[in-house]
Protein backbone atom coordinates (compact mmCIF):
# COMPACT_ATOMS: atom_id res chain seq x y z
CA UNK A 1 0.00 0.00 0.00
CA UNK A 2 1.09 3.22 -0.87
CA UNK A 3 1.91 5.89 2.20
CA UNK A 4 -0.16 8.32 0.59
CA UNK A 5 -3.60 5.74 1.03
CA UNK A 6 -2.09 4.89 4.26
CA UNK A 7 -2.17 8.42 5.08
CA UNK A 8 -5.73 8.96 4.10
CA UNK A 9 -6.90 6.03 5.42
CA UNK A 10 -6.02 7.38 9.04
CA UNK A 11 -7.41 10.84 8.09
CA UNK A 12 -10.69 8.72 7.21
CA UNK A 13 -10.55 6.67 10.33
CA UNK A 14 -9.21 9.79 12.66
CA UNK A 15 -12.65 11.35 11.68
CA UNK A 16 -14.79 8.70 12.40
CA UNK A 17 -13.26 8.66 15.84
CA UNK A 18 -13.61 12.21 16.41
CA UNK A 19 -17.47 12.87 15.36
CA UNK A 20 -18.61 9.92 16.42
CA UNK A 21 -19.80 9.25 19.91
CA UNK A 22 -21.09 5.95 21.09
CA UNK A 23 -22.93 7.34 23.87
CA UNK A 24 -26.47 7.95 24.10
CA UNK A 25 -27.42 11.33 24.20
CA UNK A 26 -28.29 13.33 27.57
CA UNK A 27 -26.13 14.15 30.80
CA UNK A 28 -23.25 12.39 31.71
CA UNK A 29 -24.89 9.46 34.09
CA UNK A 30 -24.57 9.83 37.79
CA UNK A 31 -24.07 7.60 40.77
CA UNK A 32 -27.87 6.45 41.71
CA UNK A 33 -26.97 6.04 44.97
CA UNK A 34 -24.88 9.03 45.79
CA UNK A 35 -26.42 11.80 43.59
CA UNK A 36 -25.08 14.52 45.27
CA UNK A 37 -22.59 15.19 48.07
CA UNK A 38 -23.63 18.54 49.06
CA UNK A 39 -26.33 19.05 52.27
CA UNK A 40 -30.25 19.27 51.17
CA UNK A 41 -30.57 20.66 54.85
CA UNK A 42 -27.92 23.31 55.38
CA UNK A 43 -28.45 23.24 59.46
CA UNK A 44 -26.29 21.88 61.40
CA UNK A 45 -26.54 18.20 62.82
CA UNK A 46 -27.64 15.00 61.17
CA UNK A 47 -31.16 14.90 60.20
CA UNK A 48 -32.94 12.40 58.18
CA UNK A 49 -36.09 12.81 56.29
CA UNK A 50 -37.87 10.33 54.14
CA UNK A 51 -41.06 11.27 52.25
CA UNK A 52 -43.33 9.07 50.78
CA UNK A 53 -46.77 8.56 49.97
CA UNK A 54 -48.95 6.72 52.30
CA UNK A 55 -51.65 6.07 50.07
CA UNK A 56 -49.44 4.37 47.75
CA UNK A 57 -47.15 2.35 50.79
CA UNK A 58 -48.59 -0.86 49.97
CA UNK A 59 -47.57 -0.88 46.81
CA UNK A 60 -43.97 -0.07 46.83
CA UNK A 61 -41.77 -3.63 47.40
CA UNK A 62 -42.32 -5.42 50.59
CA UNK A 63 -39.03 -4.82 51.55
CA UNK A 64 -38.87 -1.09 50.84
CA UNK A 65 -42.19 -0.76 52.60
CA UNK A 66 -40.64 -2.15 55.78
CA UNK A 67 -38.05 0.67 55.93
CA UNK A 68 -40.96 2.82 56.71
CA UNK A 69 -41.15 1.31 59.99
CA UNK A 70 -38.00 -0.36 60.56
CA UNK A 71 -37.39 -0.38 64.57
CA UNK A 72 -33.63 -1.29 63.44
CA UNK A 73 -33.51 2.22 61.04
CA UNK A 74 -35.47 3.79 64.06
CA UNK A 75 -33.05 3.17 66.63
CA UNK A 76 -29.99 3.64 64.28
CA UNK A 77 -31.50 7.23 63.99
CA UNK A 78 -32.92 8.45 67.53
CA UNK A 79 -29.22 7.52 68.37
CA UNK A 80 -27.66 9.40 65.82
CA UNK A 81 -29.12 12.58 64.97
CA UNK A 82 -29.27 16.20 66.56
CA UNK A 83 -31.66 16.79 69.22
CA UNK A 84 -34.55 20.02 69.40
CA UNK A 85 -34.81 21.90 72.11
CA UNK A 86 -36.85 19.08 74.12
CA UNK A 87 -34.64 16.02 73.29
CA UNK A 88 -37.22 14.64 70.32
CA UNK A 89 -34.19 13.08 68.06
CA UNK A 90 -34.10 14.62 64.59
CA UNK A 91 -35.98 12.79 61.73
CA UNK A 92 -38.82 12.15 60.33
CA UNK A 93 -40.59 9.74 58.18
CA UNK A 94 -43.56 11.63 56.68
CA UNK A 95 -46.21 11.37 53.90
CA UNK A 96 -45.77 13.43 51.14
CA UNK A 97 -49.44 15.52 51.79
CA UNK A 98 -48.59 16.00 55.60
CA UNK A 99 -50.67 19.48 56.29
CA UNK A 100 -48.00 21.48 58.05
CA UNK A 101 -49.60 24.95 57.67
CA UNK A 102 -51.57 24.45 60.89
CA UNK A 103 -48.69 23.01 63.14
CA UNK A 104 -46.78 25.40 65.54
CA UNK A 105 -43.99 24.48 68.03
CA UNK A 106 -40.98 22.11 67.94
CA UNK A 107 -42.61 18.69 66.52
CA UNK A 108 -42.81 21.11 63.20
CA UNK A 109 -40.45 23.98 63.04
CA UNK A 110 -39.26 25.49 60.26
CA UNK A 111 -36.35 22.87 59.13
CA UNK A 112 -38.72 20.53 58.50
CA UNK A 113 -41.47 23.24 56.97
CA UNK A 114 -38.39 24.11 54.42
CA UNK A 115 -37.29 20.32 53.95
CA UNK A 116 -40.80 19.36 53.02
CA UNK A 117 -40.32 21.82 50.09
CA UNK A 118 -37.05 20.33 48.65
CA UNK A 119 -37.46 18.83 44.79
CA UNK A 120 -37.91 15.20 44.55
CA UNK A 121 -38.07 13.21 41.18
CA UNK A 122 -40.29 10.21 43.03
CA UNK A 123 -41.66 8.81 46.21
CA UNK A 124 -40.39 7.23 48.14
CA UNK A 125 -37.63 9.55 48.56
CA UNK A 126 -34.88 10.06 51.21
CA UNK A 127 -32.66 13.36 52.30
CA UNK A 128 -29.45 12.84 54.40
CA UNK A 129 -27.64 15.78 56.20
CA UNK A 130 -25.31 16.03 58.35
CA UNK A 131 -25.09 19.99 58.01
CA UNK A 132 -22.43 20.28 55.62
CA UNK A 133 -22.94 17.61 53.33
CA UNK A 134 -25.37 15.14 52.57
CA UNK A 135 -27.38 13.33 49.94
CA UNK A 136 -30.80 13.46 48.14
CA UNK A 137 -32.33 10.18 46.24
CA UNK A 138 -34.53 7.68 45.80
CA UNK A 139 -35.11 5.41 49.19
CA UNK A 140 -33.02 1.91 48.64
CA UNK A 141 -35.02 -0.98 48.34
CA UNK A 142 -33.89 -2.34 51.73
CA UNK A 143 -33.10 -1.56 55.52
CA UNK A 144 -29.75 -2.14 55.14
CA UNK A 145 -28.95 -0.11 51.63
CA UNK A 146 -30.69 2.38 53.27
CA UNK A 147 -28.34 2.40 56.92
CA UNK A 148 -25.56 2.43 54.62
CA UNK A 149 -26.38 6.02 53.03
CA UNK A 150 -27.27 7.64 56.33
CA UNK A 151 -24.03 6.11 58.13
CA UNK A 152 -21.82 7.33 55.11
CA UNK A 153 -22.70 10.79 56.62
CA UNK A 154 -23.21 10.35 59.94
CA UNK A 155 -19.21 9.59 60.82
CA UNK B 1 -45.23 -9.45 72.33
CA UNK B 2 -47.22 -10.19 75.47
CA UNK B 3 -48.12 -13.36 76.84
CA UNK B 4 -51.55 -12.46 78.06
CA UNK B 5 -54.98 -13.84 76.74
CA UNK B 6 -58.06 -12.40 77.13
CA UNK B 7 -60.72 -14.59 78.51
CA UNK B 8 -64.05 -13.75 78.87
CA UNK B 9 -62.95 -13.60 82.70
CA UNK B 10 -60.50 -10.71 82.00
CA UNK B 11 -62.61 -9.17 79.72
CA UNK B 12 -65.37 -8.89 81.85
CA UNK B 13 -64.97 -9.12 85.34
CA UNK B 14 -63.17 -5.26 86.09
CA UNK B 15 -63.97 -2.14 87.60
CA UNK B 16 -63.11 -0.34 84.18
CA UNK B 17 -65.54 1.23 81.58
CA UNK B 18 -66.55 -0.23 78.04
CA UNK B 19 -69.02 2.03 75.99
CA UNK B 20 -69.23 0.04 72.82
CA UNK B 21 -72.52 1.19 70.75
CA UNK B 22 -72.46 -1.52 67.87
CA UNK B 23 -72.43 0.39 64.70
CA UNK B 24 -75.93 0.08 62.73
CA UNK B 25 -73.77 -0.22 59.01
CA UNK B 26 -77.36 0.47 57.54
CA UNK B 27 -78.09 3.57 58.49
CA UNK B 28 -73.43 4.75 58.83
CA UNK B 29 -71.99 2.47 55.95
CA UNK B 30 -68.73 1.69 55.43
CA UNK B 31 -67.31 5.11 54.44
CA UNK B 32 -70.13 7.55 55.53
CA UNK B 33 -67.31 9.04 57.15
CA UNK B 34 -64.09 8.77 55.13
CA UNK B 35 -62.34 7.26 52.68
CA UNK B 36 -62.94 2.78 52.49
CA UNK B 37 -60.62 0.44 52.59
CA UNK B 38 -57.68 1.69 49.60
CA UNK B 39 -54.68 -0.17 50.26
CA UNK B 40 -53.94 -3.31 47.68
CA UNK B 41 -54.56 -6.50 49.98
CA UNK B 42 -51.63 -8.09 51.05
CA UNK B 43 -51.67 -11.49 48.93
CA UNK B 44 -52.44 -14.30 51.46
CA UNK B 45 -49.59 -16.05 50.13
CA UNK B 46 -47.46 -13.71 51.46
CA UNK B 47 -48.57 -13.00 54.42
CA UNK B 48 -46.66 -15.15 56.89
CA UNK B 49 -43.48 -14.41 55.18
CA UNK B 50 -44.33 -10.13 55.48
CA UNK B 51 -45.09 -11.11 59.32
CA UNK B 52 -41.52 -12.85 59.55
CA UNK B 53 -39.94 -10.23 57.83
CA UNK B 54 -41.82 -7.31 60.43
CA UNK B 55 -40.49 -8.99 63.37
CA UNK B 56 -37.03 -9.43 62.13
CA UNK B 57 -37.04 -6.00 61.38
CA UNK B 58 -38.50 -4.61 64.70
CA UNK B 59 -41.18 -2.84 62.47
CA UNK B 60 -44.17 -3.55 64.53
CA UNK B 61 -46.04 -1.24 66.68
CA UNK B 62 -45.34 -3.47 68.94
CA UNK B 63 -41.70 -2.94 68.81
CA UNK B 64 -42.35 1.07 68.24
CA UNK B 65 -44.69 0.89 71.70
CA UNK B 66 -41.52 -0.61 73.43
CA UNK B 67 -38.83 1.50 72.08
CA UNK B 68 -40.73 5.17 73.35
CA UNK B 69 -42.22 3.26 76.22
CA UNK B 70 -45.55 4.39 75.06
CA UNK B 71 -47.96 4.23 78.26
CA UNK B 72 -51.75 2.75 78.11
CA UNK B 73 -54.33 5.41 78.14
CA UNK B 74 -56.82 5.12 80.92
CA UNK B 75 -60.35 5.65 80.48
CA UNK B 76 -61.42 4.65 84.17
CA UNK B 77 -65.00 3.88 84.30
CA UNK B 78 -66.37 6.27 82.04
CA UNK B 79 -67.94 4.69 78.58
CA UNK B 80 -65.31 6.18 76.12
CA UNK B 81 -63.55 3.25 74.92
CA UNK B 82 -64.63 4.24 71.72
CA UNK B 83 -63.07 7.29 71.79
CA UNK B 84 -59.56 5.99 73.39
CA UNK B 85 -58.96 3.27 70.68
CA UNK B 86 -58.72 6.39 67.89
CA UNK B 87 -56.82 8.53 70.28
CA UNK B 88 -54.24 5.55 70.75
CA UNK B 89 -54.19 4.87 66.74
CA UNK B 90 -53.83 8.67 66.58
CA UNK B 91 -50.94 8.68 68.97
CA UNK B 92 -49.33 5.96 67.72
CA UNK B 93 -49.61 6.93 63.78
CA UNK B 94 -48.14 10.32 64.52
CA UNK B 95 -44.99 8.94 66.68
CA UNK B 96 -44.60 6.48 63.59
CA UNK B 97 -43.54 9.14 61.93
CA UNK B 98 -41.02 10.47 64.16
CA UNK B 99 -42.81 13.05 66.36
CA UNK B 100 -42.80 13.03 69.98
CA UNK B 101 -45.18 11.13 72.09
CA UNK B 102 -47.53 13.05 73.92
CA UNK B 103 -50.61 11.28 75.74
CA UNK B 104 -53.46 12.60 74.88
CA UNK B 105 -56.97 12.46 76.22
CA UNK B 106 -59.67 10.55 74.67
CA UNK B 107 -62.08 11.78 77.26
CA UNK B 108 -61.55 15.80 75.81
CA UNK B 109 -63.34 14.16 72.14
CA UNK B 110 -65.99 12.27 74.15
CA UNK B 111 -67.07 14.97 75.71
CA UNK B 112 -67.52 17.11 72.96
CA UNK B 113 -69.43 14.72 70.95
CA UNK B 114 -71.52 13.36 73.69
CA UNK B 115 -72.09 17.20 74.51
CA UNK B 116 -70.30 16.21 78.65
CA UNK B 117 -72.83 13.00 78.65
CA UNK B 118 -71.15 9.78 79.79
CA UNK B 119 -72.46 7.81 76.57
CA UNK B 120 -71.25 5.09 74.53
CA UNK B 121 -70.12 5.16 70.65
CA UNK B 122 -67.91 3.28 67.90
CA UNK B 123 -64.63 4.42 66.76
CA UNK B 124 -65.06 5.90 63.93
CA UNK B 125 -67.46 8.85 65.62
CA UNK B 126 -64.55 9.57 67.40
CA UNK B 127 -61.54 9.55 64.60
CA UNK B 128 -64.12 11.60 62.33
CA UNK B 129 -63.84 14.55 65.36
CA UNK B 130 -59.87 13.67 66.04
CA UNK B 131 -59.78 14.47 61.71
CA UNK B 132 -61.52 17.79 62.06
CA UNK B 133 -60.33 19.36 66.09
CA UNK B 134 -57.57 17.08 67.14
CA UNK B 135 -57.18 15.73 70.90
CA UNK B 136 -56.27 17.59 73.15
CA UNK B 137 -53.17 16.39 75.38
CA UNK B 138 -53.71 14.56 78.96
CA UNK B 139 -51.78 18.20 80.28
CA UNK B 140 -54.59 20.06 79.23
CA UNK B 141 -57.78 17.77 79.92
CA UNK B 142 -57.39 14.90 82.03
CA UNK B 143 -58.34 11.86 81.11
CA UNK B 144 -60.55 9.29 82.66
CA UNK B 145 -64.23 10.38 84.02
CA UNK B 146 -61.98 12.65 85.96
CA UNK B 147 -62.10 14.81 82.24
CA UNK B 148 -65.77 14.98 82.05
CA UNK B 149 -65.17 18.39 83.10
CA UNK B 150 -66.86 21.89 81.02
CA UNK B 151 -64.19 23.74 82.45
CA UNK B 152 -61.86 21.95 80.38
CA UNK B 153 -63.30 22.88 77.53
CA UNK B 154 -60.77 26.17 76.59
CA UNK B 155 -59.74 27.48 72.79
CA UNK B 156 -55.99 27.28 74.30
CA UNK B 157 -56.47 23.77 74.60
CA UNK B 158 -58.64 22.97 71.41
CA UNK B 159 -55.16 25.18 69.82
CA UNK B 160 -53.00 22.81 70.88
CA UNK B 161 -55.02 19.75 70.06
CA UNK B 162 -54.64 20.75 66.46
CA UNK B 163 -51.37 19.69 66.17
CA UNK B 164 -52.80 15.95 67.35
CA UNK B 165 -54.67 15.71 64.02
CA UNK B 166 -55.43 12.61 61.55
CA UNK B 167 -55.24 13.85 57.85
CA UNK B 168 -55.92 10.52 56.21
CA UNK B 169 -57.43 8.00 57.09
CA UNK B 170 -59.51 4.61 56.08
CA UNK B 171 -63.22 2.73 57.09
CA UNK B 172 -62.31 -0.96 56.95
CA UNK B 173 -65.21 -3.61 56.14
CA UNK B 174 -66.73 -4.83 59.73
CA UNK B 175 -64.61 -8.27 60.29
CA UNK B 176 -62.84 -8.11 57.24
CA UNK B 177 -59.14 -9.65 58.66
CA UNK B 178 -57.62 -9.55 54.89
CA UNK B 179 -58.10 -5.92 55.29
CA UNK B 180 -57.09 -5.91 58.91
CA UNK B 181 -53.72 -7.92 58.17
CA UNK B 182 -52.70 -5.71 55.76
CA UNK B 183 -52.83 -2.35 57.73
CA UNK B 184 -50.78 -4.27 60.68
CA UNK B 185 -48.37 -5.17 58.29
CA UNK B 186 -47.73 -1.81 57.22
CA UNK B 187 -47.60 -0.53 60.48
CA UNK B 188 -51.04 0.95 61.02
CA UNK B 189 -52.81 0.88 64.12
CA UNK B 190 -56.44 -0.33 63.82
CA UNK B 191 -58.99 1.22 66.46
CA UNK B 192 -61.26 -2.16 66.69
CA UNK B 193 -64.68 -2.55 67.92
CA UNK B 194 -65.98 -5.56 69.54
CA UNK B 195 -69.60 -6.08 69.91
CA UNK B 196 -68.82 -9.40 72.19
CA UNK B 197 -66.99 -7.38 74.55
CA UNK B 198 -68.99 -4.16 74.12
CA UNK B 199 -65.55 -2.74 74.00
CA UNK B 200 -63.10 -0.78 71.24
CA UNK B 201 -59.44 -0.92 71.54
CA UNK B 202 -56.17 -0.52 69.45
CA UNK B 203 -55.00 -3.37 67.84
CA UNK B 204 -51.42 -2.61 67.53
CA UNK B 205 -49.75 -5.93 65.90
CA UNK B 206 -50.25 -10.15 64.60
CA UNK B 207 -49.76 -11.77 67.51
CA UNK B 208 -50.27 -15.57 65.37
CA UNK B 209 -51.07 -15.81 61.59
CA UNK B 210 -51.17 -19.22 59.65
CA UNK B 211 -52.27 -18.74 56.31
CA UNK B 212 -52.88 -22.76 54.68
CA UNK B 213 -54.02 -23.06 50.96
CA UNK B 214 -55.10 -19.58 50.56
CA UNK B 215 -57.40 -19.50 54.04
CA UNK B 216 -56.42 -17.80 56.68
CA UNK B 217 -56.51 -20.40 59.75
CA UNK B 218 -54.92 -19.09 62.85
CA UNK B 219 -55.40 -15.34 63.71
CA UNK B 220 -54.80 -13.99 67.23
CA UNK B 221 -54.01 -10.05 68.14
CA UNK B 222 -52.22 -7.72 70.27
CA UNK B 223 -54.22 -5.08 71.94
CA UNK B 224 -53.44 -1.82 73.27
CA UNK B 225 -56.42 -1.40 75.91
CA UNK B 226 -57.43 1.75 77.38
CA UNK B 227 -57.32 0.84 81.36
CA UNK B 228 -53.98 1.59 81.97
CA UNK B 229 -50.63 0.03 82.28
CA UNK B 230 -52.29 -2.12 85.19
CA UNK B 231 -54.45 -4.35 83.39
CA UNK B 232 -52.74 -7.19 81.17
CA UNK B 233 -49.49 -6.98 80.70
CA UNK B 234 -48.60 -3.39 80.67
CA UNK B 235 -52.11 -2.61 79.31
CA UNK B 236 -51.63 -5.05 76.52
CA UNK B 237 -53.20 -8.43 75.68
CA UNK B 238 -53.75 -11.08 72.91
CA UNK B 239 -57.06 -11.07 71.67
CA UNK B 240 -57.47 -14.99 70.40
CA UNK B 241 -59.50 -16.42 67.36
CA UNK B 242 -62.64 -15.44 66.95
CA UNK B 243 -62.00 -12.79 69.63
CA UNK B 244 -60.16 -11.02 67.47
CA UNK B 245 -62.17 -10.77 64.60
CA UNK B 246 -63.57 -6.67 64.96
CA UNK B 247 -67.01 -5.82 64.36
CA UNK B 248 -65.81 -2.15 63.50
CA UNK B 249 -62.34 -0.65 62.31
CA UNK B 250 -60.81 2.60 61.18
CA UNK B 251 -57.41 3.30 60.83
CA UNK B 252 -55.38 6.47 60.48
CA UNK B 253 -52.52 6.27 58.55
CA UNK B 254 -51.27 9.84 58.18
CA UNK B 255 -50.82 12.50 61.14
CA UNK B 256 -50.87 16.01 60.94
CA UNK B 257 -48.97 15.92 64.57
CA UNK B 258 -48.09 13.40 67.08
Amino acid sequence: MKPSTIAALCMLLGGFLLFSDSRPPGPDPVDPVDPIDVTPIDVPGNRVLIVYESGEKSKYPAEQSLILNSGVLAEYLDEHCVKAADGHPEWRIWDKDVQLENIDGPLVDQVWIDAMKLERDSLPWLFVTNGKTGSTGALPQSEAETLAIIKKYFK
Amino acid sequence: MTGFIVTDREAHEHDYGTGLVERDYATNPVGYCSQPFRLPLVPRSEMEERWRAQKRSRATLGDLIKRKTIKSLNQTSSNYCWAYSSTMATMLTGIAAGQRYEPLSGTSIACKIKNFRNQGGWCSQSLEYIAEHGVCRIADWPQGKEGIRRDMDSPTAWKKARKFRVTEWMDLEPRNLDQLISCLLHGIPVATDFNWWRHSVCTIQIADLKVRQGRIVSFDSEIKNSWGNNWGDGGHGILASKKAIPDGMIAPFVSAGG
